[in-house]
């Protein structure tokens, strides 16, 4: 088992590499010199072949590798070009709103879609069936912006339910600790009593949440219906059956643990394609995550954030799909490495 | 040609067409992928038909009436924030996702068939560098993929395509990989193999073939995955440019007319769902149909 | 059309355990009805081992789940009765049959390999069925968990009650099994559906002799499902045969073996390689043919196209019932006039 692990976190390395590279060609490819973009169209000759040699720019392609590869072993993604600060603090400051979003969100979807798979798988071919397989599917072809989109015009604007950007009510005075704003506002419960900014930052994270959540679901719901049908064919619900169990102690006790484990996988992989992907919805949202900030970074062509924050998200991606099949084999009684 | 020669050949194409028009009844059953396949049907013709459906010219503007509301001043949908009617641009928008979809899904099937093809029969180094390079790029999530490409080439329609179409290679090198390693040990390979024919001919002609199923599969799911892709990548300003009327591009500025237009936000957003889920339900359909008889 | 109670037999009504009477079962298919169990009754005494003997596909499998109505889409039981204990089984709510599964009637399957969840411990699947039915502390249940495992003759069952599934033989899970269908206070019919056939020909025996043992000791009847003459040799007390959903013959267990009287019967005892009757001669005996397609059956005869002796009634009608002695009737229309001994 360990054996296992030892060798997928191995093989992670080279992949990891792989992403480096990559990521550092494309960027070398982008059109446009990096050093005239930074000092503006007036900037005079020798003051870009300046700023090039100091940014290590004349050197031969595969030096600049070399030299980035160096860096980013220590964790030094170069500084921005815009703010001047350093990437990865750049990129650890707008962490924790990609997370705590990116969790909200696939915990709407987890349960909600599994108790539709479920229910759906239990009660094949009814009209509940059709009906929710047929919105599972609406679910997967509609536009992530779009819906958000259309969530803020019904229930910010027109409903007033909910705000329709932001982490935190702006009149709230408020300084984070954590900075993941629904444990912060927990602390402040806890120190001032006040529940106003625990269910401040709950109000602004719900929209996003459902908006970012609602793809996953709808996969979600299916995976868990086949894999539920897959398992309810199978001889040992009939077995359960057999001893005089309760309908719902056969569905959610014997066959679900059965089905549970590819639903695992996706649920892994859909959390992973959120973190990723929030970028759509942390637009729209205006939430201050990592997606947004890689997003302007792509727009102002800051090359060092974009470089930084494209392998920061690739990296974390692949870990967390690499924690997703340790867990399968964790959890499959069947597999032993 | 002899009288065996002949009933040999209307038996064969008999059979050819018993099979496909087995699995066309199969399919016809299944009301959700005749559904989808309507939706397909519609968006094909409206794409083709587009400049007789339109009312207006897509990218006419007309400051004077702008944002002007469903069915006023003859303007079916209601016009947008520079006046161009919404319901044309929606239109010529059909045409612009057709032709991503078929552009970004040829790029796709045509790389990946050849990777997987490569890897699964040739095997060993160009298996192992084949899978590297398919795992890496699996390794990002296919919006940031897309994302680095475009930034990288610089935005616009056709690199947001070449973009699209690059991300999707993988899903087809997986799946013919795996077709061909199940094929290649085939009774009916080794018999043609000693019969002489050359790797070429098995590849192309007698492997190929019966990887087909899943192949058409993906690639309609493909269709669906380009037009929802192509949306969002419009949609962050890194796609098509202003004033192509693309679906997601239309909705990109749309942000700030919620309050005030809700046609503008609404209606382009319609079309996309539309549109994919036709190209997700007759997938779905086909796939249901094709599958059990690969598991046979 | 409800048969008359045999005047033999009405004295015993009261041992009777399980009684049913004209049972059908019908599947309804995209391809049409596929009648499984097609006007099939029969009897088992308090006590006593009732075989139901055929090819696969004639319909016993379905049977013995309707008695437990365990039957789903695209099934349904469409007429009989089951009297178990003397009530209608078909006319129990669903919560008052749960009652009875696993409690007064228990199963247990063919495959020993696929019939155990396999993401529980062996114990836990055992000790559900007590703290289903019964008021009882986990704790006993396991207790007396340990007491089963030890009467089906599983080694250190303290330990073995811990383990997966897939931690054991497929010998230990059918005895598994066979606990958990023994997990009640009061069985009083346990079915085995083929419990022998995905056991290797060793441990078969090993598991038919449990069975007859525990039978002894804790007086249980059983339906015995199988398709193989030998395990009724040495199991039955009475035997029925059935052939495409229809019962064809029934006898006493030495009736069955010396007097066979419908040329099904005398096919299968002809393909026993070990019946006594027929040691000497050089060759196995198969039917010649195949089970005909159940949605395409006649109204006559199902064996008809496969009989040797068949005639053109044999197509047309389905046979009378036929007493023929003392426990033994036969569906056949020349019952009498064919001699096979």
């Amino acid at each position: 088992m360990t054996k296992y692990i030892l060798k997928r976190l191995l093989l992670l390395i080279p992949t990891i590499l792989g992403i480096i590279t990559i990521v550092f060609f494309m960027m070398s490819l982008a059109p446009g010199d990096p050093a005239r973009l930074a000092l503006g169209a007036r900037a005079t000759p020798e003051a870009v072949a300046e700023l090039r040699h100091e940014w290590g720019l004349d050197q031969p392609l595969t030096t600049q590798y070399l030299v980035y590869l160096k860096h980013v072993t220590a964790l030094d993604f170069g500084k921005s070009l815009k703010t001047q600060e350093p990437v990865i603090s750049e990129i650890l400051a707008r962490f924790p709103a990609t997370i705590e979003l990116s969790i909200v969100a696939i915990i709407i979807s987890t349960v909600f879609g599994i108790l539709a798979g479920v229910i759906s798988a239990s009660k094949q071919y009814s009209a509940l069936d059709y009906g929710t397989m047929f919105g599972a599917l609406v679910g997967v072809s509609m536009p992530v912006f779009w819906l958000a989109l259309i969530l803020i015009m019904v229930f910010s604007v027109n409903l007033n339910l909910f705000p329709t950007g932001g982490r935190m009510g702006i009149r709230l005075i408020f300084s984070p600790i954590t900075h993941f704003y629904l444990l912060d506002g927990l602390i402040y419960f806890f120190r001032t009593g006040s529940m106003k900014y625990f269910l401040s930052a709950l109000h602004h994270i719900i929209l996003p949440a459902i908006a970012l959540g609602t793809v996953p679901l709808a996969i979600i719901a299916r995976v868990t219906r086949s894999s539920m049908l897959e398992v309810l064919r199978q001889d040992y619900i009939r077995t359960a059956r057999s001893k005089g169990l309760a309908e719902r102690v056969v569905i959610y006790k014997h066959a679900l643990k059965n089905a549970f484990l590819p639903v695992i996988t996706v649920i892994g992989i859909e959390f992973g394609f959120n973190l990723a992907g929030a970028v759509l919805t942390e637009e729209i949202f205006s939430w201050p995550g990592l997606g947004r900030w890689l997003f302007s970074a792509m727009n102002a062509r800051d090359i060092p954030a974009i470089q930084g924050g494209v392998m920061v998200i690739a990296i974390v991606f692949v870990v967390i799909n690499l924690a997703v099949d340790v867990l399968y084999t964790l959890l499959n009684p069947k597999i032993r490495y | 040609m002899s009288t065996i020669e002949q009933t040999a050949d209307t038996r064969q194409s008999r059979l050819e067409n018993s099979l496909l028009y087995e699995n066309w009844l199969l399919l016809r059953k299944n009301k959700s992928a005749m559904l989808g396949l309507f939706i397909i049907v519609i968006f094909i013709l409206v794409a083709v038909f587009a400049p007789l459906l339109a009312t207006h010219d897509p990218i006419a503007q007309n400051i004077d009436l702008r944002l002007s509301r469903p069915m006023e001043n003859g303007y079916i949908l209601g016009s947008d924030d520079f006046g161009r009617d919404l319901y044309s641009r929606i239109i010529y928008g059909a045409r612009i996702s057709l032709m991503i979809g078929t552009i970004t899904v040829s790029i796709g099937l045509v790389f990946g068939v050849f990777l997987g093809l490569i890897a699964g029969y040739y095997g060993g180094v160009f298996d192992i560098l084949i899978m590297r390079l398919i795992d890496i790029m699996l390794a990002f999530p296919y919006i940031l993929l897309a994302l680095v490409i475009v930034a990288t080439l610089g935005p616009s329609l056709r690199n947001a395509m070449i973009a699209i179409g690059i991300v999707g290679i993988p899903r087809y090198a997986r799946i013919v990989r795996s077709s061909v390693l199940a094929e290649k040990e085939s009774d009916y390979i080794i018999v043609e193999r000693s019969l002489g024919a050359s790797n070429f001919e098995l590849m192309f002609k007698s492997i190929l073939p019966n990887c087909l199923s899943p192949i058409i599969v993906q690639a309609t799911l493909g269709y669906a995955g380009a037009i929802l892709s192509s949306a969002a990548l419009s949609f962050l300003g890194m796609g098509t440019q202003p004033p192509t009327p693309e679906w997601g591009l239309m909705l990109s500025s749309a942000k700030q007319f919620v309050a005030s237009a809700w046609w503008v936000v609404t209606f382009p957003g319609v079309a996309i769902l539309i549109s994919v889920l036709g190209f997700n339900l007759f997938g779905d359909g086909l796939r249901d149909v094709l599958d059990p008889r690969l598991k046979e | 059309m409800s048969e008359a109670i045999d005047v033999n037999v009405a004295g015993r009504k009261t041992n009777t355990v399980l009684q049913m009477e004209n049972l059908r079962t019908f599947f309804y298919t995209q391809k049409g009805v596929v009648k499984a169990v097609n006007d099939v009754s029969l009897r088992i005494e308090k006590g006593k081992t009732l075989a139901l003997v055929g090819e696969s596909g004639c319909g016993k499998s379905v049977t013995s789940l309707s008695i437990m109505r365990l039957i789903s889409k695209p099934g349904r039981i469409e007429s009989g009765r089951i009297l178990f204990e003397g009530e209608d089984l078909l006319t129990y709510s669903d919560r008052r049959m749960r009652s009875i599964r696993g409690n007064r009637i228990s199963m247990i399957f063919q495959e020993p390999m696929t019939s155990l969840n396999p993401v529980f411990r062996v114990g836990e699947q055992i000790v559900e069925v007590f703290l289903t039915h019964e008021k009882i502390k986990k704790s006993e249940a396991y207790e007396r968990a340990v007491e089963l495992l030890k009467m089906v003759g599983i080694p250190a069952p303290e330990k073995r009650i811990t383990s997966y599934p897939h931690e054991l033989s497929g010998g230990m899970r059918q005895r598994v099994m066979i606990a958990m269908a023994l997990a009640s206070p009061d069985p009083g019919l346990m079915i085995a559906d083929e419990p022998t056939t995905a056991l290797d020909v060793t441990i078969q025996a090993q598991i038919l002799q449990l069975m007859n043992e525990l039978q002894q000791r804790v007086k249980m009847s059983l339906l015995l499902i199988t398709h193989d003459m030998g395990v009724v040799a040495e199991t039955a007390d009475h035997v029925v045969v059935m052939y495409a959903g229809k019962k064809v013959e029934e006898a006493d267990i030495n009736d069955i073996f010396e007097h066979p009287q419908h040329p099904y019967t005398v096919g299968l005892l002809n393909s026993i390689p070990a019946n006594e009757k027929y040691r000497g001669r050089d060759r196995l005996e198969a039917i010649p043919g195949v089970v005909p397609n159940l949605l395409k059956l006649h109204n006559g005869c199902p064996f008809e196209n496969r009989c040797v002796y068949a005639r053109d009634i044999c197509r047309r009608e389905f046979p009378e019932r036929r007493v023929i002695g003392e426990n033994h009737e036969v569906y056949c229309h020349f019952a009498d006039q064919l001699d096979f001994s």
